[in-house]
């Protein structure tokens, strides 16, 4: 299956591309993960209707999930608790559209997980051709009304500042790339990552290294090729 | 020189023999799990001897390959595999075209980078306390070595 944006004008690229990709994020929260033509099909008001929601004269509007659910929910599941129309304009049009207020939680948790993958291409002479790690960081989080999250990593610009010796180097992370909800001004102020986190699962961000990689295995190969002489 | 001779005029037959040594860089008290190294070996491949000091191996024709798995491999250990391949005589000695090696892994609690969260804080105005948890895991993207 594919999806296809047209424009009349001269748009950003990139945002033609998020919008797709959050399209189709959403479709799979509502549709399921292995949505087809055939589920397509059959929710086509609903389609609709997200489309209505997402998209405003061309503009993409709000596309986060967690909210969309709140009022646009399949006709039969209507929610116990009816959420308060009052509240539904300053949730799409505030600050922070990612999150509704009044989240309660019996436990309040957090949970990161550092997700990196190693790229390798080492010559046959044992030369390293190709060496990165891409990573992402993903959250989740069960947290009560609009906490605000905070953390570090041992970035080398952080480490470095700091007067204690003994500390072991930083990491010198190349690119990163950051969930929307997190402040950018912030993090290029400190280095800190700082957020109001949308409720559950989300990847909050997305880091490139390229120098000093800890390779996890070393691999030495030795082929001979030989002709069998007893043959 | 002999090759080229023997291309043509009879079909011949060759033998393979690669040796490969891994070792695992990382810390002792920590493992990698699924780990799968891909062996190329040669399309007329007709039969292979496999020794290795500890996981299973075994050529998989489909894959073109020996493929060996050791689902726990302990950090700062090494490991050998040995394997002899008898390759199948042909017409047309093409010779062998080599894939690399392809290696796929898992680290728990290990980052290839050393990039570590080193603080993690939550503030809200009712002031409750939070669970957190930190994970870290490296894959192998794609970890390949050529021969």
């Amino acid at each position: 299956m594919y999806f296809v944006a047209l424009t009349r004008s001269n748009v950003n690229p990139a945002l033609v591309f998020e919008y797709l990709f959050q399209k189709i994020r959403i479709l799979k929260a509502y549709l399921g993960e292995e949505f087809d033509e055939n589920s397509m099909r059959n929710n086509m008001t609903l389609i609709y209707e997200l489309m209505d929601e997402t998209m405003d004269f061309g503009y993409p509007q709000n596309c986060a999930v967690d909210v969309l659910r709140l009022y646009i929910n399949l006709g039969n599941i209507r929610q116990q608790d009816e959420p308060d129309t009052s509240q539904l304009t300053s949730q799409i049009t505030g600050a922070i559209d990612w999150r509704r207020e009044g989240i309660r939680h019996k436990r309040n948790e957090v949970y990161i997980d550092v997700l990196e993958s190693v790229n390798l291409l080492m010559s046959s002479t044992g030369d390293i051709l190709r060496n990165e790690v891409t990573a992402q960081v993903q959250m989740n989080t069960k947290l009560t009304g609009m906490p605000e999250c905070k953390f570090g990593l041992n970035d080398k610009l952080v480490i470095e500042k700091e007067t204690n010796q003994n500390r072991k180097p930083g990491v010198e992370i190349d690119d990163c790339t950051f969930h929307r909800c997190v402040r950018l001004g912030k993090f290029d102020a400190d280095r800190t990552i700082t957020f109001i986190p949308p409720d559950g699962e989300f990847e909050v961000m997305r880091y490139r290294v390229t120098d000093n990689i800890n390779l996890p295995f070393r691999i030495i190969p030795a082929v001979r090729e030989m002709q069998d002489q007893n043959r | 020189m002999l090759s080229k001779q023997c291309a043509h005029f009879l079909p011949c037959s060759f033998r393979v023999s690669i040796n490969l040594k891994i070792i695992a860089q990382f810390a002792e008290t920590l493992f990698a799990t699924h780990v799968v190294v891909k062996i190329p070996v040669p399309k007329n491949t007709a039969k292979t001897k496999i020794k290795t000091s500890f996981g299973r191996a075994k050529y998989e024709p489909e894959q073109q390959a020996i493929v060996w798995r050791v689902k726990r491999f302990p950090g700062k250990s090494e490991c050998m595999l040995g394997a002899d391949i008898d390759l199948m005589p042909t017409v047309r000695n093409k010779g062998w075209v080599k894939p690399p090696i392809n290696v796929e892994f898992q680290v728990p609690m290990f980052t290839a980078s050393g990039v570590n969260v080193r603080f993690l804080r939550v503030y809200d105005k009712s002031g409750y306390t939070t669970s957190r948890w930190v994970r870290y895991i490296t894959k192998a993207g794609g970890y390949q070595i050529r021969i």
